[in-house]
Formats: C-alpha cells, sequence, structure tokens
C-alpha cells in the first residue's frame, strides 16, 4: 500500500517541479525545480522496486541521481556564465544563443 | 510535509530561501527511501544532493547576483494556461499511477534493502552503464572548466 501511496506522491511532486519551471523566471530556481522533478522520478523508481521486490529500480535511480548530479553543474556553469556577460538571470532577458 | 516545502519553494521569492528549502525537501524525500526500503538510495540523497549540490546552488546564487531580480509576468494569459496545464497533468499522473499492479506474486524479498545485493547487480548486470555514467561526469568537468574559463 506505501507503494502506491509513493506513486501518487512522485506525480505530485513532479507535477509542483514541472509547474516550478514554468513559473518562475529565475534561472537558478528552475534548475532546482528541475532537480525536483528528477527526484520524483527516483521516488517512483524507488516504488516500483518495493513493489516489484527487484532492487534493479533502485540502480536506475543512482544512475537517475548522477545525471542530475552532472546536469545540474553544466546548467549552473551555464548560468554563472550568462550572467557574467549579461549581468542578469532572468531567462526572459536572454533571448539569444550568442554572446 | 515535502510536497508542502517543494510547494513554498515553487513561491518563494527569495532564491537562497528557495534553496533552503529544496534542501529540507530533499531530506523529507529520503526519509521516503528508507520507508521504501532503500537506504542507499537515502544515504545518496543526502550525500550528493543535500550535500554537493545545494553548496553548488547557494554558490552559484551568491556569486552570480541571482538573488535580486525582477520576476514579472510577460506573456499573456500565460498563468492561468500554466494552471490549467499542471492540474491535468497532475490528474493524468495520478490516473495512471494508481493503477500500477506489481508483476511478479513474490513476496517482498530481505535482500531489497541490501548493499551487497546492491553492488552485484550494480557491477555485473549493469557493469557498461556503471562505466558510461563515470564518462559522463569526466564530460562535465571538462565542460564547465571550459565553460568558467572563458572571460
Amino acid at each position: 500500500m506505501e507503494e502506491q501511496l509513493a506513486l501518487i506522491f512522485s506525480a505530485l511532486l513532479f507535477t509542483i517541479g514541472v509547474f516550478g519551471v514554468l513559473y518562475r523566471r529565475n534561472a537558478v530556481v528552475m534548475l532546482m525545480c528541475i532537480e525536483l522533478c528528477l527526484s520524483s522520478a527516483n521516488l517512483a523508481f524507488a516504488g516500483f522496486s518495493k513493489m516489484n521486490s527487484d532492487i534493479s529500480g533502485q540502480i536506475f535511480a543512482f544512475f537517475v541521481i548522477s545525471v542530475a548530479a552532472a546536469e545540474a553543474v553544466v546548467g549552473l556553469a551555464i548560468v554563472v556564465a550568462i550572467s557574467r556577460l549579461k549581468d542578469t538571470v532572468n531567462v526572459d532577458e536572454t533571448q539569444a544563443l550568442k554572446g | 510535509m515535502c510536497l508542502l516545502t517543494a510547494v513554498l519553494l515553487v513561491f518563494q521569492p527569495n532564491p537562497v530561501k528557495s534553496a533552503l528549502l529544496l534542501l529540507l525537501n530533499f531530506i523529507f524525500l529520503s526519509v521516503l527511501f528508507l520507508l521504501l526500503d532503500a537506504p542507499f538510495l537515502a544515504a545518496i540523497q543526502v550525500v550528493i544532493y543535500a550535500g554537493a549540490m545545494m553548496v553548488l546552488f547557494l554558490f552559484v546564487i551568491m556569486t552570480s547576483d541571482a538573488g535580486n531580480i525582477r520576476e514579472n509576468e510577460t506573456l499573456l494569459f500565460q498563468r492561468p494556461f500554466l494552471y490549467a496545464v499542471c492540474f491535468v497533468l497532475a490528474l493524468k499522473l495520478i490516473f495512471v499511477l494508481s493503477g500500477a499492479r506489481s508483476l511478479t506474486s513474490r513476496s517482498a524479498s530481505a535482500e531489497l534493502g541490501s548493499l551487497t545485493a546492491y553492488a552485484r547487480l550494480l557491477l555485473s548486470t549493469y557493469l557498461l552503464p556503471f562505466e558510461l555514467l563515470s564518462f559522463i561526469l569526466l564530460i562535465g568537468i571538462v565542460g564547465v572548466l571550459r565553460l568558467s574559463k572563458q572571460k
């Protein structure tokens, strides 16, 4: 029963993450909301792993965590580079791909 | 509790405070992982997310002057549309996930939470993804160095 609860919970958490990405304009907070989405996917993996009593789901969650770490690092580096160049982290004011 | 911190994170105008709420959220999530018989996931959730990644986020917020930007609505009708889309998404996800049933009829085995079984599977069946993961992390390091070098 607690697996079902974890799955529903992860659905709600994912929705909050998507909402945050679309609602906010601050690039750093948007990255945080993406982390929220990825964590909710991890929670769903752990729930399915418990539901099927198979440990593979937890290994997938481990991969997700590692890739999320790499993604956050690269994303934050891009944010820092943009804020050095344009002096803003508002995504509405950074519309050009070229510097 | 976890959902509450997530909602507060989204609506918190100060990025430093929302980073700290994210930290709290990750700690609550690690408790949920413990409840789901995943102690290793709970540990790396705390160490990697709450430890390493939050320091990085806070550093970036402090250094890049992200703390004081003005956020205003620029697109007409974006917000009401956003509420509708997220409501439908939540309903759909709950509908799909609450229909999930177990594929196997096995009862919960004792080795689900054991680190030995975890490591054995990770280094045998999933060895190739594991090695590719190290390569991805290496590429990430090189990319970040390249991005931060340019002035």
